[in-house]
């Protein structure tokens, strides 16, 4: 099963790879645009401030800039990363969580598709997870902050954002259904509150966490412990709504509506 | 001898279609036909059989094991064929055989293999470019590796030329020759249950109007040809059609009276006309 697992989503990779490098792509020119549009504006005030012109002295200018860039190396770390983060949820989105078919009509119990279903969310989450580590990696030369409690912090933010990313079931034919006989798709709510509140909440989070990086001038252990009820308020709805969402992909019917043959 | 299959009472409500009362039982060594036209709930049905669709009510039996209470240990009896093929399609013939036979008990990799090349199935080809018939071969395949006692298959031959179908035919008599296997299958084409049918039942519209072996059919239903006039005269509840044409009129009768067949040409239909004429008459959609 957990071969069966890593090899499916490793061609759902495969075969939607042009799509995510564009999705990089895309990325990469924006946020280079944008971190030079914040760039620029940063170096505008230096120089308001400093109040030297320093255009004519490329030595003083790279002093400037590199100064500048240490300074607020958290801004350029948190538009980094929030938008990483929309552009992971993106990739997440086209790797839906599915069962082969042919298990459900093979011998397979519920406690065997279940166990399928949790190593492909296990494979994608560790895929999610190096995408982001690869990439950030790339960007800032470091994925993973330094200090302890932000660390601390960062890690179960990251742990649960992916989690919740991950957790989006295979709609199955439900599009179709829907046109042919509506009222026969069921509603599946534990799997759109994960993939809409959960996710927003999260991002929610990871914005306020990022942001406070820039805004105090150091993240102790006292903001750190500030985060528990945001951290057991994550433990709770991923106890509430995982093994849910699982659910929903072990019913044959519910997945795939009989739509009449015309 | 205890039954391979015993459904009793099943029934299934799916969209607009209700699968309403359905019983039957299924010996070792029995090929069992179901026909009907496209929507009567051939592939609801079997579906409903492999567990697919949950039933509303009813027990469904595969070698002594209830699906209900022990859908693993019934399902590892069952070796399918579907009309929708539902293995992975970017996988190898082999990676599938391997990957899904391990979910049985007596899975054998090496006679899987055998087979294919018995069906001149290329191992290595990944299962999403066969062709339909070289899809429903690799079912097959696959439902002879792990020892299957039953075998459902949903509409095996449809849309494949004759020659595969006749193959197909003599793969299912060979299947249940041994007389500790039987074979469900769903088809519209009812020359193939013609030939091979032990037992045909007709599903219409989620019931099965009937549901008998052959030769009780054949005393079942008769086809009583005579002239316009003679035909007409035939005034009984048994008569379930006369179709009137310009060479001759036929009606089909059921356990007619040795009265009513006198002076009257009688002959058994085959499962084609009797379709016809008991669509002609109302009985079925």
């Amino acid at each position: 099963m957990k071969k069966l697992a890593f090899y499916r989503l490793m061609l759902s990779v495969w075969h939607r790879l042009p799509l995510f490098i564009l999705y990089v792509f895309v990325y990469i020119i924006a946020t280079a645009a944008l971190l030079n549009f914040v760039t620029m504006q940063l170096f505008i005030n230096l120089d308001r401030a400093v109040r030297t012109p320093a255009y004519d002295d490329p030595t003083r200018m790279k002093e400037l800039l590199f100064g500048l860039i240490q300074a607020n190396s958290y801004i350029y770390y948190c538009l980094v990363i929030l938008f990483l983060l929309i552009v992971i949820w993106l990739i997440s989105r086209r790797l839906p969580l599915s069962l082969p078919r042919a298990l459900y009509a093979c011998p397979s119990d519920e406690h065997d598709k279940l166990r399928c279903l949790k190593y492909y969310l296990l494979w994608k989450s560790v895929f999610l997870l190096v995408l982001l580590t690869a990439i950030c990696t790339f960007w800032l030369g470091a994925f993973l902050l330094m200090d302890p409690p932000m660390l601390a912090v960062q890690v179960s933010l990251t742990f649960f954002t992916i989690i919740a990313f991950s957790l989006n079931p295979d709609p199955g034919n439900r599009r179709e259904a829907l046109k042919v006989c509506p009222n026969m798709v069921t509603e599946r709510s534990s799997a759109t509150f994960v993939s809409i509140y959960w996710s927003a909440l999260l991002l929610l989070e990871n914005t306020i966490f990022y942001s406070l990086l820039c805004a105090v001038s150091s993240f102790t252990w006292v903001h750190a412990v500030c985060w528990i009820p945001a951290l057991l308020f994550n433990i709770y709805l991923a106890k509430k709504h995982i093994t849910p969402v699982l659910k929903t992909m072990l019913d044959y019917e519910k997945l795939y509506f009989p739509v009449e043959k015309e | 001898m205890k039954p391979l299959l015993e459904i009793s009472h099943l029934d299934k409500q799916i969209g607009t279609l209700h699968l309403q009362d359905i019983s039957f039982t299924l010996e070792p060594g029995y090929i069992f036909g179901l026909i009907g036209r496209n929507g009567s709930g051939k592939t609801s049905l079997i579906r409903t059989l492999l567990n697919l669709y949950h039933k509303d009510s009813g027990t469904i039996v595969v070698n002594d094991y209830p699906m209900d209470s022990m859908e693993h240990e019934a399902k590892d009896q069952i070796g399918f064929v579907l009309d929708e093929f539902i293995f992975e399609e970017k996988l190898s013939i082999s990676a599938n055989g391997r990957y899904f036979g391990s979910t049985y008990s007596k899975y054998d990799h090496r006679l899987f293999l055998q087979f294919c090349e018995r069906f001149n199935l290329n191992p290595k080809q990944k299962t999403g470019r066969l062709s339909k018939g070289q899809k429903t071969r690799f079912q097959l395949a696959f439902a002879l590796s792990h020892q299957a006692k039953l075998f459902i298959m949903d509409e095996p031959a449809a849309g494949l030329d004759p020659l595969f179908r006749r193959e197909l035919t003599g793969y299912m008599q060979e299947l249940v020759e041994d007389g500790t296997r039987s074979v469900l299958f769903s088809t519209h084409l009812t020359a193939d249950l013609d030939q091979i049918g032990d037992y045909i039942a007709l599903i219409d519209k989620g019931r099965f109007c009937f549901c008998m072996d052959k030769e009780s059919l054949r005393e079942r239903f008769v086809l009583l040809e005579g002239t316009e006039e003679q035909i007409h005269s035939l005034h009984s509840p048994k008569i379930l059609a006369a179709v009137h044409e310009q060479y001759g009129s036929t009606a089909l009768a059921e356990y007619p009276e040795p009265s009513m067949t006198e002076g009257l040409a009688v002959s058994c239909p085959t499962l084609a006309e009797l379709l016809f004429y008991l669509r002609k008459g109302g009985c079925i959609s």
